[in-house]
């Protein structure tokens, strides 16, 4: 029988270490060179359909990299199933930042929430700075996923998403009783209690083919 | 075993017996009327306390109804009660009370109107009828019921109620699905607007849902309002019609069951009327402003007198079935109104005429404009005696001028000080219950003969609307009684306008209406006449007329009394006029007052002088108008369509800000997407601020055609109560703002701008502290420097000023000074410039400007000089040497303030003395200074708005007065 599920993503990162551009390639299978820096958070949905023939549903909330806005980043991770940590495979710094946002998800966001920690610009491995070993190693001292991608050439960013989306329904809460999936219609992360519940939970919205016309 | 025991017996722990009543049921609408089937019942009204999962904190409340059935049939008793249907309290359970055929008793109605959808004409109604003979207990179920009923849950409360639906017998004519479906009303919610008048004065972002950064909220509703804003907006322009100025005269009159035996022409037609026939000797500058002022009104005939009655019939049968006794007194007072009109009779026609009881509402036309009048409505709604009766409650008119929409509503609010929280939620009940037929609202389709038809669009965004809310509305003044009179009771104008003014700061309507407790949203006009209650004739008034007679406090619950105390009716602005216009700008009040030469009531009657400007508009092209522009946006709501607005720049740089001076910025909004885009800005957190007190956007939320640009204007403005945290923590000026786009991006703004620190908006303790001025001041420096000033050098600059330049300049501290001097000053002082230049040393406008900042200055201090928390204690000086004492109590900083600014005014009295000696001035030298001290005291002992209780005004002048005389 098949399931669906609907889970909240969240984007984190340093400026400029692709975390749009990863976003645009999975989304809509695009990339663009000189993509503006995102000042906001955009929020955008793509649907994962599993081998089992289970689909999964990420609702996703791309952040701003800059840290004059960090103060806000809690606001978008706040509720979240998972996060994907970015960093820039030329930039040490970026994994330092990547490590600070991690510490900061493991203090304060939904302890259940899956984290994966992912390498951005494997199509720059002549400029490679982080190695493969380091990040793995770092990944699995904190019990993260961790993969490395492409958001230009497309190269591992379907696996990330797909990892998580078989990941994610072993690991949430068993979905809850609350009859509160009804409300929210075409609705996409609509806000108030019903939402935020459902959010939280990872619920399983339907058990048929377009069980949801999200 | 009790009823109310055994009723408690049969609940679950969640739930408790608020009041209960023993009656007998009787089947309303069928034939089994003569079929003797009366059996006695009990019901009950009980709230379920929520535990958890709500958390609103509401009780929700239901009626049950119990019937007693004997286990063993053949056993006499013991019998038992069961439930027989269980009703959640909604807006959709109607109660009603009537008088019996026979005396003493009282019939209660309950009548369930369900209709789920709008769409769905047929409403469904149950209704079940009760008598009784138990008063007291039928007052107390009643006032549970309404209590339940204000506060308006949602219908999906009532999930608890399904266990003991179960319990219920399947052929009860009563039940009724407890439970309702969430979602079915959900989306209609914002078109259920105040008093059922298509008026909303609240802002659109205020209709808006609840968001935030990452909660988008409800974007289907809010989309919806955005985009019938949008509409509105755009027809308002596109669509405008005639616009034409109409006056209108308001007027309330409770006339205490009188029969008219005086003129009526001043209330009719004078703007204002001297405030004191007895005592005349402050009349010289009222009689200037009166006779300017009728010149006035003379050009401005008004084109609708609206005039509404209360207690026009005081006697008991009144209340239950109209009788001719009550006819008459409207012909009476009919006839007086056209009497009272004098030469202009012949111009004016009775329009509409609406009664509840002893509240009455006339509109009187003149013959030119009633060719424009259409689609006349009334409504009323009784909230008196038991809740239902019309003893209280109010009476309505709703009419259409052209194409503006007009309600007139004259309500008589429940009486007595201590009854605020009734008078509250009598208006509420009004807000929701008093429907003019022909409305729009979810629980009632009907529409009279004159019920005007709305576009097929739905909404009701082709109306210009204004409603008027006028009537003995009976909120009371805080203060003491004795501080009323006193304040009131001065021959002095100037004194006495500073007592009205004192008084308002204790109104009890204006801080309801502040605070958003009832008539959220309304407008009045200044209050600059005396109270228009309580008035007697004989003995035991003051000088003034107001009764000074003590009564027993009625104070009391229908058929007990509770704790009955003697007081006196302390004068009141009991009647008021408010109103409330969807385009406030284009309502202007040019008369506000009480008539104080008709005596005939315990009440002064009030008139209000209006111009409304009226729109005339096509209303078929304006629906065809509306359904273009519909058409034109587009389906916003399509879960597939990509929202894409751009922001031009995503950091606004507001440059230097300084204190009282704003900035603006402006911001390109573009829609870069295919589809028509909503946005709207969203506080970080829910319920939090969209943006810093001293920042303001406009438009706050809008729609954006595709390929269009809009310009949001922002604007930095930092006024006495914003600067106060600024000045804690100076200089930069850093924001972000949030603006979401409906099913798309949260943009981010960053403000930033350089504060420029005031001296204004700190405190004392901080100001000492400072040696240079404080746009010269390193923060970090003063504040570990240790040498604190005497008193702060803006103070001493100011007083310095004052003491070599002002001391013999007439209006000082009374005369209002000019705004770009008083800036001026204001600057001097941050920045250690000169104060005046020196040719302007001899201006008194200079000085009346200085004076005036120096107030300003005292009243911005974060702490007044002397405060709150030693109010108590000054009040207890009852000598000067008992005063002077208390300064050891003062604040060190406070105390040089006190001394200096006291001895300052003490030296100008002084002055004042010598100067009069020789001078027969009107205003003798203590009236001078009880003057001053009606200024200052205040101010220097301004009161804590968080704080409780409040000190008496007359008494800080007392103890100011110690000082400065």
């Amino acid at each position: 029988m098949s399931k669906q599920y609907q889970f909240k993503l969240v984007l984190l990162g340093e400026s400029a270490v692709g975390k749009s551009s990863l976003v645009l390639r999975f989304v809509k299978d695009q990339f663009d060179d000189y993509r503006e820096s995102t000042i906001g958070a955009a929020f955008l949905t793509q649907t994962v359909n599993l081998d089992d023939g289970s689909t999964v549903k990420f609702e996703i909330w791309d952040t701003a990299g800059q840290e004059r806005y960090k103060s806000l980043a809690p606001m978008y991770y706040r509720n979240a199933n998972c996060a994907v940590v970015v960093y820039d495979i030329t930039q040490p710094s970026s994994l330092e930042k990547a490590r600070t946002w991690i510490r900061e998800l493991q203090r304060q966001a939904d302890p259940s929430i899956v984290i994966t920690l992912c390498g951005n610009k494997s199509d720059l491995a002549a400029r490679r700075q982080v190695t493969q070993e380091e990040a793995q190693k770092y990944a699995e001292e904190e019990g993260l996923m961790w993969g490395e991608t492409s958001a230009k050439t497309g190269e591992g960013v379907a696996d990330i998403f797909t990892t998580l989306a078989k990941k994610l329904p072993q690991t949430a809460p068993p979905p809850s009783s609350r009859g509160a999936r009804g409300t929210r219609g075409g609705a996409p992360a609509s806000g108030g209690r019903a939402g935020v519940d459902l959010n939280k939970s990872g619920n399983v919205i339907g058990t048929g083919p377009d069980g949801c016309n999200c | 075993m009790s009823a109310d025991t055994e009723i408690r017996s049969l609940l679950r722990p969640s739930e408790r017996v608020i009041a209960s009543l023993r009656a007998s049921a009787s089947a309303s609408d069928d034939k089994s009327r003569s079929n003797q089937n009366v059996n006695e019942v009990a019901l009950a009204v009980i709230a379920h306390v929520d535990s958890g999962d709500r958390h609103d904190g509401l009780e929700r409340g239901s009626v049950i109804v119990l019937d007693s059935v004997s286990l063993n049939p053949q056993s006499v008793t013991p019998k038992k009660l069961r439930i027989i249907s269980a009703t959640p309290i909604t807006s959709e359970l109607t109660i009603s009370i009537a008088q019996g055929m026979t005396q003493g008793l009282f019939v209660l109605t309950l009548q369930v109107t369900t209709s789920s959808e709008s769409r769905s004409r047929s409403a469904h109604e149950t209704t079940r009828t009760f008598t009784t003979s138990d008063s007291h207990a039928l007052s107390e179920f009643t006032s549970a019921c309404r209590r339940f009923q204000s506060q308006a849950p949602n219908e999906d409360s009532f999930a608890w109620l399904a266990s003991y639906a179960a319990m219920t017998t399947a052929t009860s004519a009563y039940d009724v699905p407890p439970t309702v479906e969430p979602q079915s009303r959900h989306p209609q919610t914002h078109r259920t607007l105040p008093i059922a008048v298509p008026v909303n004065s609240l802002p659109l972002h205020e209709c808006l849902s609840s968001a935030a950064a990452g909660q988008p909220g409800d974007e289907d509703k809010d989309i919806a309002m955005i985009k019938e804003d949008w509409v509105r907006r755009t027809l308002d322009v596109e669509c405008a019609g005639d616009k034409t100025t109409i006056r209108i005269r308001i007027g309330s009159f409770n006339v205490n069951g009188k029969y008219p035996s005086q003129d009526l022409h001043p209330w009719l037609r004078k703007p204002s009327s001297p405030q004191l026939p007895n005592a005349m000797s402050g009349g010289k500058e009222t009689a200037s402003v009166y006779t300017a002022k009728i010149g006035d009104a003379i050009q401005g005939e008004p084109d609708l007198f609206v005039l509404g009655f209360q207690e026009l019939d005081l006697a008991p049968e009144s209340l239950l079935y109209s009788t001719s006794a009550a006819a008459a007194r409207v012909d009476a007072w009919t006839a007086a109104i056209f009497a009272g009109l004098g030469e202009l009779r012949d111009e004016y026609q009775k329009i509409a005429i609406h009664q509840l009881v002893g509240m009455l509402i006339i509109i009187l036309a003149k013959k030119s404009i009633i060719p424009r009048i259409s689609q006349i409505r009334t409504a009323s709604l009784g909230t008196g005696l038991m809740g239902i009766m019309g003893n209280k409650g109010a009476v309505g008119l709703r009419l259409v001028v052209s194409s503006t929409s007009l309600t007139f509503v004259n309500s008589h609010l429940a009486a007595a000080d201590e009854m605020l929280a009734r008078r509250n939620s009598d208006f509420h009940d009004l807000e929701r219950r008093l429907v003019f037929p022909g409305e729009l609202r979810e629980d009632s389709e009907s529409h009279d003969g004159m019920g005007y038809e709305r576009s097929s669009i739905g909404g009701d965004y082709d109306y210009d609307a204004d409603m008027v809310a006028s009537g003995d509305l009976n909120y009371r003044i805080d203060l003491p009684d004795a501080d009323v009179r006193a304040l009131l009771s001065s021959p002095n104008l100037h004194l006495r306008e500073l007592g009205v003014r004192d008084m308002v700061l204790h109104d009890q309507l204006k801080n309801v209406i502040k605070e958003g407790q009832s008539f959220k949203g309304f407008l009045e006009g200044d209050i600059t006449h005396l109270p228009t209650y309580r008035f007697a004739t004989g003995l035991s008034t003051d000088a003034l007329g107001y009764d000074m007679k003590w009564v027993l406090s009625r104070h009391t619950s229908f058929g007990s009394s509770l704790s009955r105390s003697v007081i006196r009716r302390r004068p009141a602005w009991t009647d008021r006029v408010l109103w409330m216009s969807r385009h406030p700008s284009q309502v202007n009040i040019l008369a506000y007052a009480a008539h104080s030469e008709i005596t005939m009531s315990d009440h002064r009657p009030l008139a209000a002088t209006f111009e409304v400007k009226i729109n005339d508009v096509d209303k078929l092209k304006q629906a065809e108008m509306a359904a273009t522009l519909f058409e034109k946006i587009g389906n916003i709501e399509d879960a597939e369509a990509t929202h894409k607005l751009k922001l031009a720049s995503s950091t606004i740089d507001l440059g230097a800000v300084s204190f009282r001076r704003p900035v603006m910025k402006q911001m390109e909004l573009q829609n870069i997407g295919k589809i028509a885009s909503t946005f709207r800005f969203v506080p970080m957190r829910p319920r939090g601020p969209i943006h810093a007190p001293w920042l303001s956007i406009t438009p706050l939320a809008g729609l954006i055609l595709p390929g269009e640009t809009m310009s949001i204007i922002i604007t930095a403005f930092i006024d006495e109560r914003t600067a106060a945290p600024l000045n804690m923590n100076p200089n930069r000026l850093d924001e972000t703002l949030i603006l979401h786009t409906a099913r798309g991006k949260d943009h981010f703004v960053s403000v930033t701008g350089q504060y420029q620190p005031t001296c204004f908006a700190n405190s004392l303790s901080w100001l000492v502290r400072l040696h240079e001025p404080i746009r010269s001041t390193k923060r970090e420096v003063e504040s570990h420097s240790k040498q604190l000033l005497n008193a702060p050098k803006e103070i001493m600059r100011l007083v310095n000023w004052l003491m070599s330049h002002a001391t013999n300049i007439p209006g000082l501290f009374i005369t209002r000074a000019d705004e770009g001097l008083v800036d001026n000053i204001r600057d001097a002082l941050d920045t250690g410039n000169e104060i005046s230049a020196e040719e302007k040393l001899s201006d008194p406008h200079v000085a009346i400007a200085v004076g005036e900042t120096l107030l300003r200055f005292l009243d911005s201090l974060t702490t007044p000089v002397v405060p709150a928390s030693i109010h108590a204690r000054c009040m207890e000086a009852t000598s000067r040497d008992e005063a002077f004492e208390i300064l050891d109590q003062f604040p060190e900083e406070s105390v040089n303030v006190w001394i200096s600014i006291t001895a300052f005014l003490h030296f100008v009295l002084q002055q004042d003395a010598h100067a009069s000696k020789n001078v027969n001035e009107d205003t003798d030298q203590s009236t001078r200074a009880n003057i001053i001290a009606a200024v200052f005291a205040p101010i220097l002992l301004r009161d804590d708005a968080a704080k409780a209780p409040r000190v008496s005004p007359l008494a800080k002048r007392k103890f100011l007065l110690y000082f400065i005389t």
